[in-house]
């Protein structure tokens, strides 16, 4: 069901309405909350939740038979309403990152407003899932994150499957987002980054529908008929496993490997040339064994700017914790 | 007077991004007591880059004709984000990172929070004191004014009463101040005051005069410079306020506000602040009227206001109860 939670006003007079989608079983259950488009170019990350509430709704109204939702699910498609209908990352009006809005506050501006408003409405939440991707101009592999030793947090991952999950050291930014409001109330908490920004990957959203739909039967807020999730071949990756590449030269970066290869020590990952000559200035080569996660699409770059992040697998997961 | 190139990044043109420091020496050996101050970390805010102009020339011509002035280290970091400054933005071009919210990540994947940290550094190891002048925002004209997070009330608020501003306000701690500049240098131990004065895109001459006189004052109340050279100085005693001290004016409506509103502008209760109108059906939507009575210290400058906007801020003449 689409429900209207919050109502803003702009300055010309016109009503624009914030919603979130809801299921809801009989019997008391498990609460899943999920929140997407916190920027205004996060396509993935909309076809995501918009897939995911249109297959509710068909379990729901019983269409899908092999399905039945067992707890609340709640789906908060669109955050940053403002910089979608603007077509920008941020909002012109405010160029906040609403990733670090949150708490929020009830009395202040629309961002302020809307951050509140969604903290409110998931806070008592077992589960939260953020999905969000950062830099348009860095290309990452999809994968879930959370913060370094958050064991909840790593439970609930397991039950995604994806390929990559990436433990994240924690920064005083950090501590102003979404998952990191969640998990200080008690909520097992994910970010997942359905890959890259500013673009649409029919194919990765598919195939991240199903892993959604995975980790809400694993939470317990869904029930299959017959199958149980796959175990999947996922890794969990500590900042102790990353591994950046960073550009010595700037220039026009050329990438020569792609997000997702497993590289060698000594593979080419491509070079920077000088914008007015084309001069080879540098030649930049996987330093490790490793599959590559990050990558810079954006060819110019500044000296000293993240070019390409390999992990190792060092620390095999799932494990026992 | 030095000049130094703290460092520099290329960008993709072959040209060098360069921060630079100006440094003033002791007259005579070991500096008693080192200061520094920055501006320009958001790149629209140029009040800041006048009053640290304003002290570079005073600072110079002392140099000239009393020279012994000099017992202590005087740092100057007249445009600490460059780039920002150039394009006359608040957040970093190309990177769109807000500088003041890349502190205390330690070096990191981003270059805005590599140069971020390698600033720290550099401040935070040249300095006993540290002042950062900004100036709000687009949007909010403020008299000037220095901030101090309430933990630090105790070491920072005698020095801020030095520094002939208007306002000294301590205010309660908040998440995004984790990520600045003087928070991580107060927690490094290095006490450090936040100015806020005038608004962004804007220069105004006496305002920074008028934190230019302090700020010589604040080194001369810490044994940087001596008092002994023949210029006059303003000398304004700030008022103090706690949070139960500021009274604040929000828009209820979206709309346009128009208003008549000085800075320093004492106001009673009831009293009308301005409007907030409809553009579109010509109608008035909201008559602003002053819930208290106060004298205006901040006051919004930009009439496009949804419901919830900062429209004044004032200290209060009889403040609400702790
Ligand atoms: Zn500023």
């Amino acid at each position: 069901m689409k429900e209207h939670i919050l109502e803003l006003t702009t300055p010309l007079g016109q009503s624009v309405p914030l919603y979130k989608n809801t299921w809801r079983s009989a019997n008391k259950g498990k609460t899943l909350s999920i929140v997407g488009g916190l920027r205004g170019n996060q396509f993935n990350g909309m076809r995501l939740l918009a897939r995911l509430s249109g297959f509710l709704d068909a379990v729901e109204k019983g269409e899908a038979t092999d399905y039945k939702i067992l707890g609340n699910i709640q789906v908060f498609p669109l955050a940053n309403l403002f910089a979608v209908q603007g077509g920008t990352r941020n909002w012109a009006f405010d160029n906040l990152d609403f990733d670090l809005a949150f708490p929020g506050y009830d009395q202040g501006e629309p961002t302020d407003r809307i951050a509140r408003c969604l903290y409110r409405h998931t806070l008592e939440s077992d589960f939260g899932l953020a999905v969000h991707s950062y830099d348009s101009r860095y290309h990452e592999l999809a994968h879930a994150r959370l913060f370094h030793g958050d064991r909840k947090a790593r439970k609930l991952a397991d039950g995604l499957g994806l390929r990559v999950v990436r433990e994240i050291r924690e920064t005083s930014v950090s501590e102003l987002q979404l998952i990191s409001h969640w998990r200080d109330k008690g909520v097992a908490s994910l970010m997942l980054c359905p890959g890259e920004t500013g673009t649409l990957d029919t194919g990765l959203c598919e195939n991240l529908f199903g892993k959604l739909v995975d980790l809400m039967i694993g939470a317990g807020v869904l029930a299959r008929e017959g199958s149980k999730p796959e175990p999947a071949d996922a890794s969990l990756f500590t900042p102790k496993d990353e591994t950046e590449l960073k550009s010595a030269r700037a220039g026009l970066f050329i990438p020569d490997c792609a997000v997702g290869d497993e590289l060698n020590a000594g593979d080419k990952l491509g070079e920077i040339r000088d914008i007015y000559s084309g001069e080879l200035l540098e030649e930049i080569v996987a330093p490790v064994k490793g599959l590559l996660v990050g990558l810079r699409v954006y060819p110019l770059v500044y000296q000293n700017e993240a070019l390409a992040t390999v992990v190792a697998k060092k620390s095999r997961w799932p494990f026992s914790f | 007077m030095q000049i130094q190139t703290l460092f520099q990044y290329q960008s993709p043109l072959g040209v060098p991004i360069e921060i630079k420091k100006q440094t003033f020496a002791p007259a005579a050996g070991r500096p008693a007591k080192r200061i520094s101050f920055v501006a320009g970390l958001h790149g629209d805010e140029w009040e800041g880059l006048y009053i640290c102009h304003l002290l570079s020339r005073y600072l110079q011509d002392l140099e000239e004709t009393h020279a012994e002035s000099f017992v202590g280290e005087i740092n100057i970091y007249p445009a600490a984000n460059p780039q920002a400054v150039c394009d006359g933005t608040r957040l970093t071009p190309f990177f769109s990172v807000d500088a003041n919210r890349s502190f205390g990540a330690g070096r990191s994947d981003s270059l805005p929070e590599s140069v971020a940290s390698d600033l720290f550094e550099d401040i935070r190891s040249s300095s006993d004191f540290a002042v950062d002048i900004h100036s709000s925002n687009q949007r909010l004209l403020e008299l000037p004014q220095i901030r101090i997070v309430e933990e630090f009330d105790l070491s920072l608020t005698p020095l801020a009463s030095e520094c002939n501003v208007d306002i000294v306000w301590v205010h309660p701690m908040a998440g995004v101040f984790r990520s600045t500049l003087a928070y991580n240098l107060n927690k490094a131990r290095v006490p450090a005051l936040v100015v806020e004065t005038g608004i962004c895109l804007r220069i105004h001459p006496e305002f920074c005069r008028q934190v230019f006189h302090g700020l010589v004052r604040l080194m001369r109340h810490v044994g940087i410079l001596k008092a002994d050279d023949p210029l006059e100085f303003q000398t304004k005693k700030p008022r103090v306020v706690y949070p139960h001290e500021v009274g604040s004016l929000q828009a209820g409506k979206s709309g346009l506000f128009v208003h008549q509103m000085k800075l320093g502008q004492s106001v009673r209760e009831g009293e009308k602040a301005g409007e907030i109108i409809d553009p579109i059906q010509g109608r008035v939507l909201e008559e602003i009227r002053f819930p208290f009575n106060g004298t205006l210290f901040t006051v919004c400058e930009n009439p496009i206001a949804y419901e919830g906007a900062p429209l004044a801020r004032a200290a209060l003449d009889s403040p609400a109860r702790k």
